[in-house]
């Protein structure tokens, strides 16, 4: 199970990696900033609540792209860092450490969200206004836990492998399509949507979209039902992680491979 | 001069092999493939969403295929002094006999053939499932645009790099320098959206006259009427080369001088 204490300490050691050298998050949030800009330019011309739509999708982007990059460079970097052994033989479980430091990197996320909400305001003149507050603030806070969540588990290949970057190049964008973030999912061919239906950051990207747009309820679901099924999906990847956490660290360990590179 | 094409063909070796040696050809292949088609994908349901007649998902999905040359020859290019400082094997590259510019070289050039390998694939996919139509492009013309825009491109990426040999880390431009080309240069949409000051910034980069000139072969022109692009192409490319020499020259003797070299 997840172990708090090992994970608020993970956090919190991210977050010193952080402040020690912040040019590490750039990378990561320069994707989905830029992703979000050019959304913006191509919705110009559509305005009122297709423009709030680009800028709410590219929050999301926004947190996936800090998530993907942490989740797969923490172990990377233990692995090119001589660290990996290390922290595989405290007491506390890996699974525990990435999640922390995925919670961090997530959280950095809302940089580029803010960041996505000020070019929106002042560069596009948007009107960000928020329907309901404090749904916004709780689907905001869901989809962030909901995507560290979906990053572990991508996280927990990268103890049995040393290309986690181009895993991370991977997956970074099929979730910013398979998510529809900045677009209704009913623009994706039938045959994807069951795979954005299993991302918990599409029932998040609803549920602040809701909370946000007026009259917004693409799917029929309500504030509740899309906040709902964040949570279920976020507690189905729970559990996937930590169950593949326990099996590959297992045979990392067994196959003598952990740092390999 | 035997010995510099030595090393920039030998340095295209070890850039090959030290590649496959970390990723495996077939998840090589499918980062290559899944990068250029989910970017492309992602941009094309925008713009279908967005509906604006300015710039169509064929629009979009062309001007994606072309810059999916960046990953390679800018990206590639620029991050690769970084990582030889990152991973510790600067030093042992300067105490070579050949300058560093040329080990760069052989390494662009490596990034040359793969970014060929990828705008060939995305222009596939663009094609096949996006919309675009390349019938009526000469096939000749496609092809000298092509390796013109990849040669200024590189050019381009090895200017950035150089810095990255006296910088802490070259990931930052790097990452810059990969995603900047979607706004500014005329790949999703026409630079005229953009706002007057910011205009003048397209034309810096290598890729606005790439994806322009791609555009024009695609819409049926033939050599002699991308030759004006070709040529812009070609003298901002010996131009970018021409500084990377004397800034790789440059940041080599600062980092020596400073004992920055390995200072990470």
């Amino acid at each position: 199970m997840i172990d708090l204490r090992a994970m608020k300490a993970s956090f919190k050691q991210q977050s010193i990696h952080f402040f020690v050298d912040p040019q590490w998050v750039i990378p990561s949030i320069i994707a989905p900033f830029i992703f979000t800009t050019v959304t913006l330019f191509l919705f110009r011309h559509a305005g009122g609540d297709l423009l709030l739509y680009a800028v709410l999708g590219g929050g999301v982007l926004g947190m996936w792209g800090n998530t993907i990059h942490s989740s797969s460079w923490s172990i990377g970097y233990d692995r090119m860092n001589g660290t990996l052994e290390a922290i595989m033989v405290t007491p506390a479980p890996l699974s525990s450490v990435v999640f922390g430091r995925c919670l961090w990197n997530s959280f950095l996320g809302l940089l580029n969200a803010l960041a996505v909400f000020i070019v929106a305001e002042f560069a596009f003149g948007i009107d960000v206004t928020v329907q309901d507050p404090l749904g916004f603030v709780v689907a905001m806070m869901a989809t962030l836990l909901s995507l560290s969540v979906l990053g572990m588990v991508f996280g927990a290949f990268y103890v049995v492998t040393r290309a986690s970057s181009a895993f991370f190049q991977i997956l970074e964008f099929p979730i910013y399509v398979l998510s529809g973030a900045v677009f209704p999912l009913m623009n994706l061919p039938d045959w994807s949507r069951p795979f954005s239906y299993v991302i918990p950051a599409t029932w998040g990207a609803e549920a602040l979209k809701i909370s946000t747009v007026a009259g917004h309820d693409s799917m029929g679901l309500g504030y509740y039902g899309a906040l709902g099924l964040t949570g279920l999906t976020t507690v189905a990847f729970l559990l996937i992680s930590l169950w593949l956490f326990t099996y590959l660290e297992g045979r990392a360990k067994v196959n003598g491979t952990l740092v390999r590179y | 001069m035997l010995e510099d094409i030595t090393g920039v063909k030998a340095s295209a070796l070890v850039a090959m092999r030290s590649q496959f040696a970390v990723v495996g050809p077939v998840l090589w292949l499918v980062q290559i493939l899944s990068t250029a088609l989910f970017q492309m994908w992602f941009f094309v349901l925008v713009s279908d969403f967005a509906g604006d007649p300015g710039a169509t998902p064929a629009y979009v999905a062309l001007g994606n295929a072309v810059s999916a040359l960046t990953y390679s020859a800018v990206y590639g290019v620029t991050m690769s002094a970084g990582a030889e400082k990152h991973i510790g094997t600067m030093a042992t590259i300067m105490g070579t006999p050949t300058r560093m510019f040329y080990v760069f070289l052989g390494k662009g050039a490596y990034q040359s053939i793969i970014g060929m390998f990828t705008v060939t694939v995305s222009l596939g996919f663009a094609s096949l499932f996006f919309g675009v139509d390349l019938s009526g492009a000469n096939l000749v013309a496609l092809a000298a645009v092509l390796l013109a825009t990849c040669f200024a491109m590189v050019g381009f990426g090895m200017v950035i790099g150089s810095v990255g040999v006296y910088l802490r880390s070259s990931m930052i431009l790097g990452s810059i320098v990969l995603y900047l080309g979607l706004l500014l240069c005329g790949v999703n949409f026409p630079i005229s959206y953009l706002p007057w000051w910011l205009q003048p910034a397209s034309y810096v980069f290598p890729l606005t006259f790439g994806v322009q000139a791609v555009r024009d072969v695609a819409a049926g022109a033939g050599l002699a009427e991308v030759a004006p692009l070709l040529a812009i192409m070609l003298s901002i490319g010996a131009a970018f080369f021409l500084m990377a020499y004397a800034l790789f020259n440059y940041f080599e003797r600062l980092a020596l001088k400073r004992g920055s070299l390995d200072m990470f």
